[in-house]
């Protein structure tokens, strides 16, 4: 296996695609302007860094980041849904 | 380890020697002195992201390994990968090196400075993954969650788009197969 030559040539190309592209790279969970939209779909959301932190401290080397990191959507989620029933309830009472 | 590569320096068109290296300390203080203040006020979709908590809890796991680039003494982009627990969307069965987060400083975004500083700092991360992967035998299959300003990159480098993934804060998931 021939390991990539990170040399000018390759640079160049790697430029050109980049600019065709027109975007900047990025990868990853985790969202800053999405997940406001995650998880605002009731209007009684959970802070998401504060239950990372939570849960961060309670499963620090245990978990790995993308275990903490489920376990918190999950948590969200149900979050979410028993709001959003609790808010039914009191619209239809 | 210890890589050169070069990176395009944009207000001369020069290539500049620069560093692929492990990433250690000295880029973790760099993020948190040059990059988590401009990002905070930003409106970037990492704005939020911390990288050293993200060191702190990937630090005694295996799994992980964590790289930096760095040009002219600071780093110009992070890359988080994960190496041992990740399989393809194609083949349950396959291996891939999955990356977890990669980003660039804020002088090197076109959103946020235009023309950047530097060029080219993505794709060498993102190229470098596919050795990686090559390397640790997964035949450069690599996955990745785009955030949604990067999506179109990844399209057009080729990889395939597996739709949105509903349990990944609904971003869409993308992996390049086995390289031919």
């Amino acid at each position: 296996m021939t390991d990539i030559k990170f040399d000018e040539k390759w640079l160049r190309e790697a430029v050109a695609i980049e600019d065709e592209a027109n975007c900047d790279i990025h990868a990853g969970l985790e969202l800053g302007q999405n997940l406001g939209k995650y998880v605002t779909n009731t209007k009684n959301s959970i802070n998401r860094q504060k239950l990372l932190s939570v849960l961060e401290e309670g499963f620090d080397g245990i978990l790995s980041l993308n275990e903490i990191e489920e376990m918190a959507d999950e948590l969200q989620k149900q979050a979410q849904e028993k709001a959003r029933k609790i808010i039914q309830a009191k619209k239809t009472a | 380890m210890e890589k050169n590569i070069k990176l395009l320096r944009v207000k001369d068109d020069i290539a500049v020697d620069a560093k692929l290296l492990t990433l250690t300390d000295k880029h973790l203080d760099d993020f948190e002195t040059f990059w988590k203040s401009r990002l905070q006020v930003s409106n970037e979709e990492d704005g939020h992201w911390n990288w050293i908590k993200k060191n702190q809890l990937t630090l005694l796991s295996s799994d992980y390994e964590k790289y930096a680039v760095e040009c002219e003494q600071i780093s110009q982009g992070l890359m988080m990968l994960e190496v041992s627990n990740y399989y393809s969307r194609n083949n349950s069965q396959q291996k891939i090196v999955y990356v977890d987060f990669l980003s660039t400083a804020p002088w090197n975004r076109i959103s946020l400075k235009n023309p950047p500083d530097y060029k080219g700092v993505g794709l060498t991360l993102l190229s470098f993954a596919k050795q990686r992967s090559k390397q640790l035998g997964y035949e450069g299959r690599v996955g990745l969650h785009a955030l949604p300003k990067a999506e179109n990159f990844y399209r057009k480098r080729g990889m395939i788009n597996f739709g949105i993934d509903t349990e990944k804060e609904d971003l869409v998931y993308f992996e390049w197969l086995k390289e031919e």
